[in-house]
């Protein structure tokens, strides 16, 4: 086994070791004579013994151990505390310690503890607080080129459990310079003089535009704190639990301070005047060119591309590339120019690519002369050149010597044309002329307009989906259906009524209710007519006085249709008037079939 | 004071309350235009085109022609601003993409708007490439498309066209209506500005008072952050500043 590894296993107590590393905590770093000190030894496992509070010069001992279990991440830690009462003010040093119980020996760090007057107790609270609280701005570099990138850090540090309630960057000038913020904050750990600390880091590229002595800073940061209140009388600190921040911050009202940083002076040089090259464009960092040019074999009159990349670190969205102005025996066109940039790793990094399109006009241009670009090397603190080219080009002459720009039929091929001078374009002949305001499609019909198809294709949906359900359903289209059909059979009755059939017309009506009353009821054709039809009804949801009129009606027709009565046409008429009136009162009382 | 300043002060001051043209009108100011450009006199060309605007007629050959007309009287900026103002009607005119690139050459700041990535000019190239109104009237097509596909398949199920066909037409339908909107957003007027004077102090706060941060040229762009009375927030790689409203035009 490793020294680690035992060492590991003995902190963690797998094995009940003889040697024990523990922690130790004071309730607050200051304290009056009359609060009482809380110290806490926390322990890995549970001390199988007792072991003998240790003795602290100019404090007494008043009572303990309490005993406290803290579970965190299902791992459980065990807290014996101690209150002590100082006997005088002064700066004490408190252990290191070393308790033993049985064969065990805790051993556990110093601390540093406090004792000031009750009158002084506010302001050391406040100081013992600023030293774990503070903020610090560096940068990469304190002597710079103009144009040069320095990375300015702002860290804001705040000791682990303090929990500031608000921290407020103060926006710090950076007149005399381009800044760049370089992503998001960063936050990390680190311990100080055996203080844990939450840091929170911005970064940001500066760009001194101008020589001479800059300062940066200070960085400020607001933070609220809360203003120590007096101790009432008998209220003795003996929370245990609160820390120095919580008692700090507890029992007074809050007040904001501003921490500040030291400032940062910068010493930014001018680009040095010797060996400075012709082309530079104020280019500054450390950067790589490649270049391509594509076809490299092609006809007089086809275009190539050239693509060229400037990659690395400085400020490329302010590059100057370089590109092709006039070449002779190439048409040149205006370059498109794109930048990206990243700002990973905690640096303005980018690439700025120029394309530009070059067409030779004859087969005679064959080569593209070189392209350099310069800049001021931040690495080697001196100028730097670097190029691309000259590309060899294989050109041969174009497939048809009558079109294009390079000759007419019959002739030699044409000299290079080279570009003389630029110039804007000519004005425009055709007016196009509207008037101006709200364009057609911000008007409110066009607006209004626009919802238009979408109410007809919802009218359809509804009505196609209706349409389905009646065709997937004969119950639902005999539902909808029985006043059409009832109206056509009395209109058969009525027809055998005037022809003065009294048997046919009175069946006609039997059959007519009969159909009507089972299409509404959704069951087959002739399950009505007779004694029972009431019963039928009510079941299926009829009130019983209306069931009851159907009953006694289909009865009385029935009667008469096989009876074979031959009453007079009054009677029919109004035998028929009464179907008529049932088949309205009873059409759709009845559920619509699911 | 040069002959360009006092036509540019006597087209600043003048046309406060500008007659409303009639069609005819405006179409022969701007022919009268076109004409005094080409025996060059490009002051009555500009002052020709700018009673055509003042008038309440715009086009993408107006904004052109008179971009070209301020960039002969030596005034990039703006020549630049009425560039601009034809590249929302007219997108794709090479003329104009031309003619831009060689007044934002004449700057002294050389200012370039940043480059869009590869990806987002595939993404969004129906809203670089079009105007609002093509992309208006692209976009009812599509919807039109998509509603009858819709009603299509709706009234006839089985004979209908596929679904694949629907779905495409509702992609396109979303993707055009989004371009609309991102172009309408980004032609919002005043969103962006150029400098119209010779040179603007750009400060840190809307006063006199306040320190001059950074110095903008004549035709340098910028991004309109915010407008208070007298001042305007600029934004221009990533510095931002208040610069007097009368050194600015909003495009």
């Amino acid at each position: 086994m490793t020294g680690a590894g035992a060492l590991l296993l003995l902190t963690l107590g797998a094995a009940p070791p003889e040697d024990v590393t523990i922690r130790v905590t004071a309730s607050s770093d200051v304290l009056s004579r009359n609060e009482v000190l809380q110290l806490g030894f926390h322990f890995p496992s549970r001390p199988e013994r007792m072991f003998t509070p240790p003795v602290l010069p100019a404090f007494d001992l008043v009572s303990g151990p309490q005993e406290a279990v803290s579970i965190v991440n299902s791992s459980a830690s065990y807290t014996w505390t101690f209150a002590y009462r100082p006997r005088q003010e002064g700066d004490f040093t408190l252990g290191p310690f070393e308790l033993r119980a049985g064969d065990t020996v805790y051993r556990g760090p110093a601390l540093t503890v406090r004792v000031v007057k009750e009158s002084e107790r506010q302001r050391a609270l406040r100081e013992a607080l600023l030293k774990k609280v503070f903020v610090r701005l560096d940068v990469s570099r304190k002597q710079v080129f103009v144009g040069e990138q320095v990375v300015r850090t702002i860290s804001f540090h705040e000791a682990v459990g303090l929990r500031l309630p608000e921290r407020t960057l103060v926006p710090l000038s950076t007149a005399g310079f381009l800044e760049k913020p370089l992503g998001r904050q960063e936050t990390r750990q680190e311990e100080i003089d055996g203080v844990l600390f939450q840091v929170v880091e911005l970064h940001s590229a500066l760009f001194p535009l101008a020589p001479g002595r800059l300062t940066l800073g200070p960085a400020q940061v607001d933070v609220k704190v809360a203003v120590p209140g007096r101790r009432r009388r008998g209220d003795r600190g003996d929370d245990f639990f609160g820390s120095a921040f919580e008692e700090f911050f507890g029992r007074g009202s809050y007040e904001q301070v501003r921490l500040s940083s030291e400032p940062v002076e910068l010493e930014v040089l001018p680009h040095p005047a010797e060996g400075r090259p012709e082309g530079f464009g104020g280019a500054v960092g450390d950067f790589e060119l490649e270049g391509s040019a594509k076809p490299a074999t092609l006809r007089a009159g086809d275009p190539v591309t050239v693509t060229l990349k400037i990659a690395g670190e400085g400020n490329v969205e302010n590059l100057s590339p370089p590109r092709f102005t006039e070449v002779p025996g190439f048409k040149v066109y205006e370059p498109e120019v794109q930048v990206t940039t990243s700002t990973e790793g905690r640096r303005l990094e980018g690439t700025v690519t120029v394309t530009q399109v070059v067409v030779p006009t004859s087969e005679s241009a064959t080569e593209l002369p070189a392209l350099a670009f310069s800049y001021l090397d931040t690495g080697s603190r001196g100028w730097r050149t670097l190029s691309w080219g000259p590309t060899k080009l294989s050109v041969s002459p174009p497939a048809d010597r009558g079109s294009g720009i390079v000759a007419a039929p019959g002739e030699r091929p044409a000299a290079a044309i080279p570009v003389l001078e630029r110039d804007i374009l000519p004005q425009k002949e055709r007016a196009g002329l509207r008037e101006h305001g709200a364009a057609w499609f911000e008007s409110p019909l066009y607006l209004g307009g626009l919802s238009l198809p979408w109410i007809a294709l919802f009218a359809t949906t509804i009505w196609a989906r209706r349409r389905e359900r009646l065709r997937g359903s004969l119950a639902l289209r005999r539902w909808k259906g029985a006043r059409a059909a009832a109206r056509a059979g009395l209109d058969e009755a009525a027809a055998l009524e005037r022809a003065g059939s009294a048997s046919a017309c009175y069946g006609a009506l039997a059959r007519t209710l009969g159909r009507f009353l089972a299409d509404q009821t959704g069951v087959p054709p002739m399950s009505y007519g007779g004694a029972g039809t009431a019963a039928a009804l009510v079941e299926r949801g009829l009130d019983e006085e209306r069931a009851q009129r159907v009953e006694t009606l289909l009865l009385d027709l029935e009667a008469r249709a096989f009876g074979g009565m031959d009453d007079n046409a009054e009677a029919r008429r109004e035998r028929r008037e009464r179907v008529e009136a049932l088949v309205t009162e009873l059409d759709r009382r009845f559920p619509e079939p699911s | 004071m040069s002959r360009a300043a006092l036509l540019l002060f006597a087209l600043v001051t003048a046309g406060r309350t500008p007659e409303p043209l009639t069609p005819d009108r405006a179409q022969y100011l701007f022919q009268r235009s076109t004409e005094a450009y080409q025996a060059k006199r490009y002051e009555e060309a500009a002052r020709d085109l700018e009673a055509v605007l003042e008038g309440g007629f715009e086009s993408a050959a107006v904004h052109y022609n008179l971009g070209n007309a301020w960039f002969r009287l030596g005034k990039p900026g703006r020549a630049i601003l009425h560039y601009r103002r034809a590249e929302r009607l007219a997108p794709r005119d090479e003329d104009l993409r031309v003619n831009l690139g060689l007044a934002r050459e004449a700057t002294v700041d050389r200012l370039r708007p940043a480059a869009s990535p590869a990806w987002r000019r595939g993404l969004f190239w129906a809203r670089d490439s079009m105007s609002r109104e093509e992309l208006a009237a692209l976009f009812v097509g599509a919807m039109g498309v998509l509603v009858a596909l819709l009603l299509a398949r709706r009234l006839l199920p089985s004979r209908g066209p596929p679904r694949v066909a629907a779905r495409v037409a509702a992609g396109l339908t979303l993707a055009l209506g989004l371009s609309l909107g991102a172009r309408t957003w980004m032609d919002r007027p005043g969103r962006d500005g150029v400098v119209v004077v010779a040179e603007s102090d750009a400060r840190t706060g809307p006063g006199e008072e306040f320190a001059v941060h950074f110095r903008l040229h004549e035709g340098a762009e910028f991004r309109v952050l915010e407008r208070r009375p007298g001042w305007t927030k600029i934004e221009v790689q990533d510095r931002r500043g208040w610069v007097k409203g009368t050194d600015v035009e909003g495009i």
